[in-house]
């Protein structure tokens, strides 16, 4: 009698923390985990060794590059596999300009071209640009909790407040411990999707949660899929400005 | 009794109507004959242009291209190509490599789509004649290769078609840069000098084509000693079988397809079909002309009642009148022929000589169709012609000269 009181005390108190877990997870507002999701995003600047395994009908192959980023706005990517070699890739807050060896000249992309593969990958030099918070460019919802390889995330939509971006709908399974993004799903404005981002692996890198191995698939190119792991990455460790500006491109 | 020469007489009896008659067969003629110079001559300017700047007599490439064509697969290319090449002209062949890649200009003002070709210069003077094309700057510059530059990327020389530099709003000597859509869905970039200007005789090849020589396009394309296709050309009257038999002895064939050109979807099989459709609406013409030719029997019968009908007391049996008066018909439908047959080769010629300026209608159509077309026609194809319009002509006249069969002398001469 004794131990079925202590069974059910015990049973009761279990079923509160649960409740108790369960309703202090829906406390937060979806503005507050899209808030917390981008204070992990993105370091004060970084540095980091990546490699592209790009899948597709034709087969597997590698692209490997190093990657300069400094807050929202600059990010350089410097390709050092064989066939890329010297190639660069510089975004600065509103422009993407590419470096190509053999060119006398840097390329400044704009309109259509935005949306082109980069090398060949499910990665859009468009991927790249969007530095504001996400707060600003959409109006975001949530939409329930779902659990990930046993992982508890909440589910938050996200719709563009203006036509000035790349994936007006996007779905996110944000983590609701680290508060990272697990899954995400990007969408045309009629809902038809487009890319997919599945983040397989993450580690604590100077405190805070990094995907180090992600699966994206651009879903309009059948059969196809890029992953990106980063082998090496140092975050705040000062990256010289310098390494985002033009002249420095074509050096 | 002598059919044709009382036909040939009845014929002169009323000038204005047999004249009217051989107008509408001549007309026909006409027609048609320019029709088929156009179409003859499309046939024979889209085959040259097929030949010499697309797909060659004979095409080689990587085996799994076509069936991956609409993906642009730029790495299913033919390896070994030097040698290959090398093997096909030693054997006798005359064949080039062609490394042809997507690409564009973007600058602030422009962005131009451009086709960039890595050619052999050196054997294009025998292939194409592309040196022959020349309009503006030096042929042997492109032919030379680049030099390696000591400082900065190199600048390679580049041939272009002579409405690029208008489109880009450069001048010969300028340079230009160009991203290119390289193997794998990758892309690179490279600067041009525009060294040489041609004439190409396609209106879509003058405005996109920069040629630049092979191994560069091959270090654009990031394919280091491969190239799209090489593609051939044999001595005249090759069969397809044969041409692709000599290919197969010269070279390894093993991954490769290996095409004639007349199995391959271009724009000359639209124009075969054209041929076909063509053939049957110069049939209605025809039908069309001899309704004149029955006309003008129904009146000549109508007119001619008494005369039948006094051939007929005579002891004339109809069968004999019929003759007379079909020979009447089919001389007229003849001597029409003739004439539109003269007129439209003589129309033929001097379009052929001349030139029907076709630039505004073909510069964007994507057609490998030259903008000026010459047209001619074979004197096969005349005879065809002549014969036909004769038999259309003589077959129509039969039907309304059955009708004196029925006529009863006595009521003819009475009711005329």
């Amino acid at each position: 009698m004794q131990n079925r009181s202590i069974r059910n005390v015990t049973m009761l108190a279990l079923a509160l923390v649960l409740v108790g877990t369960a309703i202090g997870a829906q406390t937060l507002t979806a503005e507050q985990i899209v808030r917390r999701l981008e204070q992990n995003r993105t370091p004060d600047d970084s540095r980091s060794e990546v490699v592209m395994t790009i899948t597709d009908r034709f087969g597997t192959r590698a692209s490997e590059l190093i990657a300069y980023q400094r807050g929202d706005d600059d990010t350089l990517i410097e390709f050092t596999s064989a066939a890329e070699r010297g190639q660069k890739v510089l975004r600065t807050e509103s422009e993407i300009y590419l470096f190509y060896p053999d060119a006398a000249e840097l390329i400044r992309l704009q309109g259509a071209a935005l949306r082109d593969s980069m090398v060949g990958s499910d990665v859009s030099y468009e991927d790249l640009t969007g530095g504001r918070s996400l707060l600003e460019d959409y109006e975001v919802t949530l939409a329930g909790n779902e659990s990930i390889d046993g992982n508890q995330t909440y589910i938050v939509d996200l719709r563009a407040r203006s036509r000035n971006v790349a994936y007006p709908r996007q779905r996110l399974w944000i983590d609701a411990e680290l508060f990272i993004a697990r899954r995400t799903e990007l969408s045309a404005l009629s809902g038809r999707l487009l890319k997919t981002i599945e983040v397989e692996q993450i580690e604590i890198i100077d405190g805070r949660p990094y995907p180090v191995d992600m699966v994206i698939a651009d879903a309009l190119r059948r059969g196809s899929s890029t992953r990106v792991q980063t082998d090496r990455i140092q975050m705040n460790i000062g990256v010289d400005p310098d390494v985002f500006s033009l002249d420095a491109l074509q050096w | 009794m002598n059919y044709l020469a009382i036909a040939w007489r009845n014929i002169g009896r009323n000038v204005r109507r047999s004249v009217l008659s051989m107008i509408a067969a001549g007309m026909a003629a006409l027609s048609i004959i320019m029709l088929f110079g156009i179409l003859e001559g499309m046939s024979g300017d889209l085959e040259h242009n097929l030949i010499g700047y697309y797909t060659g007599e004979v095409r080689i490439r990587h085996r799994d291209y076509s069936a991956n064509e609409q993906l642009s697969p730029i790495h299913l290319a033919v390896d070994r190509a030097s040698q290959r090449v090398q093997a096909l002209q030693a054997s006798g062949v005359n064949a080039v490599p062609r490394l042809t890649l997507a690409g564009g200009v973007f600058d602030e003002s422009n962005q131009s789509a451009l086709l960039i070709t890595g050619v052999d210069f050196d054997l294009e003077r025998n292939y194409s004649g592309i040196d022959r094309r020349i309009t503006a700057g030096d042929y042997t510059q492109v032919a030379a290769g680049v030099a390696q530059a000591t400082n900065g990327p190199t600048i390679t020389p580049a041939l272009v078609g002579n409405r690029v530099p208008q489109e880009l709003g450069l001048a010969l000597g300028d340079t230009f840069t160009v991203v290119a859509r390289a193997a794998l869905g990758r892309s690179n970039a490279m600067t041009f000098r525009i060294a040489a200007i041609a004439d190409f005789p396609v209106g879509q090849q003058n405005a996109t084509a920069v040629w630049i020589p092979l191994e560069r396009a091959q270090r654009l394309a990031m394919l280091p000693g491969r190239t799209g296709e090489i593609i051939a050309r044999f001595a005249p009257g090759t069969a397809a079988e044969t041409a692709v038999a000599q290919v197969g002895a010269a070279i390894d064939t093993e991954g490769l397809e290996v095409s004639h050109w007349s199995t391959i979807d271009t724009a000359y099989q639209v124009i075969e079909m054209a041929n076909v459709s063509y053939a049957v609406m110069g049939l209605i013409f025809f039908a069309l002309a001899s309704t004149v030719i029955v006309n003008t029997t129904m009146m000549a019968i109508h007119e001619r009642r008494r005369e039948i009908g006094t051939l007929a007391a005579l002891g004339f049996k109809s069968g004999q009148i019929v003759r007379l008066f079909w020979i009447e018909a089919s001389l007229l439908g003849a001597l029409g022929s003739i004439a539109g047959v003269a007129l439209g080769l003589i129309a033929v010629w001097i379009s052929g000589t001349t030139g029907i300026d076709f630039s505004g209608q073909l510069d964007s159509s994507g057609f490998e169709m030259s903008n000026v077309l010459y047209p001619s026609i074979a004197a096969a194809t005349v005879a065809v012609i002549f014969a036909f319009s004769c038999l259309v002509s003589s077959l129509t006249s039969l039907l309304p000269t059955r009708r004196i069969t029925k006529l009863q002398p006595v009521a003819a001469l009475r009711e005329a």
